[in-house]
């Protein structure tokens, strides 16, 4: 075997894993329209509205505003989220077992690990530079020309490639020192990071400037300089800069190193993870002792066994009470009209999206009940266990967005509206699953059920804000100078339109479920 | 006769279950090995340690008297057909062997001609994968692990879930690779057709290989009238 073999052998497989790459994508193109029409979103929000932002208008000298800390710090923090969400992703999509591998019996024996290694590698960073870079630097370099800024510092591209490749290594090194340690999070473990990620996430959103500020302190942040190079009363620090792109490139061949060592102390020494456990619960037994009995308990009890392994989805569940939280914190956050009631229906969208949009993306655990109980059962089994799960959190969020933050007078019409596009969205939600389920090959390793589908996501979205329309609008216009009649109208509508939503629904639902055919 | 495969204390812990237990196999060049068992037995994780997909914990495993793990140097050595067939559903048939012929340094074009009209794929040498059936992505996965013409060939379940007709095809396959030579080590519930191909057969229970003679002898050790099938439970005490 040539020196030249691991070479082409990886490329080749880059070659191979774009070629599917590539044919996944064209094969669903509603996708594709979906992520072309979004990074092209934030294209022309960043060329028309971008020059609005602070600290942009200021360093273009078109007002007398200049703060070049700000937008430095801007750019410097946006280029470490950027490196970060690639870190992430890297992380998730890193094998850490041979039969994790596409095509691991095949490639591994066909080209080894190295090639297998790094021309996967390749094809992901390459398919990531396609996905996000170029959208990236085209929105970069079209701000600056825009703002009469054209970067003339070779050292741009060299940056960008620098990041995405490091953020690819990292996150690679990540996930398999990770595997490699035997580091195992328990349910409740799990259950903790991702409550404390979604706090981290959330407090970020919620004070921008900040976080962007102590993001900016991150040496990778130094990639930055190349993109501030040309703009009026900002000094790029070149020295930082090329200091950043000298470590990076001598440090890569050590990581690389560090890698393969990893993978190949990993990938074959097979899945060492316990059996899983029996999962026992009382959820069988309280349903029964409610009346609940056949086929829909056996639905709800699934979908609570299902919603139990997957602790940290569930998790999500929680996170409009996090934002009151947060909210309590930071009064400032808060200051839009109808909290609590806004809360409650992100609530209620959120239940919508953990427990009943996606009804057919389990097949072992959804074949029996397709097989043993009628459309209306499987709906009932759904909507139980929304209800058990989700109420609560809907009506804990509305009490506490209402008392903690106001006005109190909310907390029972928000309330009254909430339960109702409650139980008009819950079949809606169904119903919409199975219209747009999201039926991919689900991994051997998934354990429940997949995220639902993006247009499932948005028409469960539309339902809940076109029930609640009615209600909101009447709420806020009592605010100001509606009389109060009108809200109670807003409000009943709201009501009967959801109540009406939710048996048709609900008898569409039960319909499908009843005419679905296995082929 | 030289040894194709070779185990020696072969060991391998998998989570809390001990999958394969101190195993010692020997087969001999060209024979037809069968290698049965019941579920959970041990049979595709100690496969994978001789393809070298998972390292053991303990023991030695040669493949044409190679580690097993040196995977770079049985490239050539060695075809493998897992129990699913390593396919890529984005692909075509055809476009499948082409990459495959290409990772080996084949002359993909009269090649992958030859292995679809072998294996009776031609006509749908242009569809996805993702809309073959079970026997036609059995058949392509046996296309692939044969391409090159390995002198040894370990499959792994290749004849579950096929109708009598592709499983005539593998058993044809079989006969004819080992009539060139070849050397075949063959996992299957399928008994009746292991009896039928197989001039040697190993029982493996509980991760430790409990029987291992030609299936005739195996057989004839628990009843004068008996077959595989009534061995193979009589041995493992199922």
């Amino acid at each position: 075997m040539s020196a030249i073999t691991p070479l082409y052998n990886a490329l080749l497989v880059a070659r191979l894993q774009l070629h599917r790459s590539l044919r996944r994508a064209l094969d669903q193109p509603r996708t594709l329209l979906l992520q072309v029409g979004f990074f092209v979103a934030v294209w022309v929000y960043v060329v028309f509205a971008g020059s609005q932002m602070p600290g942009v208008e200021g360093a273009t000298g078109t007002t007398g505003e200049l703060d070049p800390t700000e937008l430095r710090n801007g750019v410097r923090g946006g280029i470490v989220v950027l490196w970060l969400f690639n870190v992430a992703t890297a992380l998730k999509g890193t094998p850490t077992h041979a039969s994790q591998v596409p095509g691991g019996g095949f490639l591994l024996r066909s080209a080894d690990i190295r090639p297998t290694l790094w021309g996967t590698m390749l094809a992901e960073y390459a398919r990531r530079l396609a996905l996000y870079g170029l959208f990236a630097i085209t929105a970069v370099v079209t701000l600056l020309w825009g703002l009469g800024l054209p970067t003339r510092d070779p050292l741009v591209m060299f940056s960008f490639l620098l990041l995405f490749l490091t953020a690819e290594l990292t996150g690679m090194t990540l996930r398999l020192g990770v595997a490699a340690s035997g580091f195992r999070l328990g349910a409740v473990g799990r259950v903790i990071v991702g409550g404390v990620g979604i706090v981290v996430v959330s407090f970020a959103l919620g004070y921008p400037n900040a976080t962007l500020t102590v993001l900016s302190q991150i040496p990778v942040a130094n990639f930055a300089e190349a993109f501030l190079s040309g703009i009026p009363a900002v000094t790029p620090d070149r020295t930082a800069l090329v200091w950043t792109i000298v470590v990076s490139t001598a440090t890569i061949p050590f990581i690389a190193i560090l890698i393969e060592r990893l993978a190949q102390r990993t990938w074959f020494s097979g899945d060492q993870r316990p059996a899983p456990g029996t999962n026992r619960t009382q959820v069988g037994q309280w349903l029964e002792s409610l009346g609940v009995e056949g086929p829909a308990r056996a639905v709800a009890w699934r979908l609570w066994l299902q919603s139990r392994r997957k602790p940290m989805v569930l998790g999500l569940l929680g996170v409009p009470l996090l934002i009151v939280g947060l909210a309590v914190v930071d009064p400032e956050g808060s200051h839009f009209a109808l909290f609590p009631l806004s809360m409650g229906l992100y609530a209620v969208w959120m239940t919508g999206f953990v427990l009943t949009l996606n009804p057919l993306s389990s097949e072992g655990g959804t074949l029996p009940h397709l097989l043993t109980a009628n459309g209306d059962e499987i709906v009932t089994g759904y909507a139980l266990t929304a209800a058990v799960i989700g109420l609560p959190v809907t009506v804990a969020t509305i009490v506490a967005g209402g008392l903690l933050i106001g006005p109190p007078s909310l907390i029972l019409p928000g309330m009254v509206v909430c339960i109702a596009v409650f139980l008009g969205t819950v079949p809606t939600g169904i119903a919409f699953g199975l219209i747009l389920p999201r039926l991919e090959a689900v991994p051997i390793e998934t354990d429940g059920p997949l995220t639902p589908g993006k247009f499932a996501m948005a028409g469960h979205g539309l339902a809940v804000a076109v029930l609640a329309a009615p209600a909101v609008i009447a709420l806020y216009g009592t605010q100001t100078f509606v009389p109060e009649w009108v809200a109670i109208v807003g409000v009943t509508l709201t009501l009967l339109c959801s109540l009406a939503a939710g048996v048709l629904s609900r008898r569409s639902a039960a319909r499908q479920l009843d005419s679905l055919m296995l082929d | 006769m030289t040894t194709a495969i070779e185990t020696r204390g072969l060991t391998k812990q998998l989570g809390d279950v001990l999958a394969v237990d101190d195993l010692d196999l020997s087969i001999s060049s060209g024979t037809v090995y069968g290698f049965v068992g019941p579920n959970g037995a041990g049979k595709t994780t100690t496969i994978r340690m001789l393809v070298g997909l998972l390292s053991p914990d303990a023991g030695t495993a040669l493949v044409d008297g190679t580690a097993a793990s040196n995977r770079k140097e049985l490239t050539d050595t060695v075809g493998y057909l897992p129990a699913e067939a390593p396919l890529y559903d984005e692909l075509t048939g055809r476009e499948q062997l082409q990459y495959a012929a290409q990772f080996r340094r084949l002359d993909d074009g009269d090649r992958v001609e030859h292995a679809l009209e072998r294996y009776d794929l031609v006509d749908a040498a242009d569809r996805r994968v993702s809309g073959y059936s079970t026997g036609m992505r059995r058949k392509l996965g046996l296309a692939q692990a044969t391409l090159h013409d390995p002198p040894i060939l370990i499959l792994d379940e290749p004849l579950n879930g096929l109708d009598p007709g592709a499983t005539r095809t593998v058993r044809e396959l079989v006969n004819e690779v080992s009539d060139d030579g070849t050397t075949v080590m063959i996992s299957s519930h399928d008994l009746a057709t292991v009896e039928s191909i197989c001039d040697q057969v190993g029982i493996v229970s509980d991760g430790r290989l409990v029987a291992d003679a030609s299936p005739e002898s195996l057989s004839a050790s628990v009843a004068e009238d008996a077959d595989l099938e009534a061995a193979v439970i009589e041995l493992t005490d199922q």
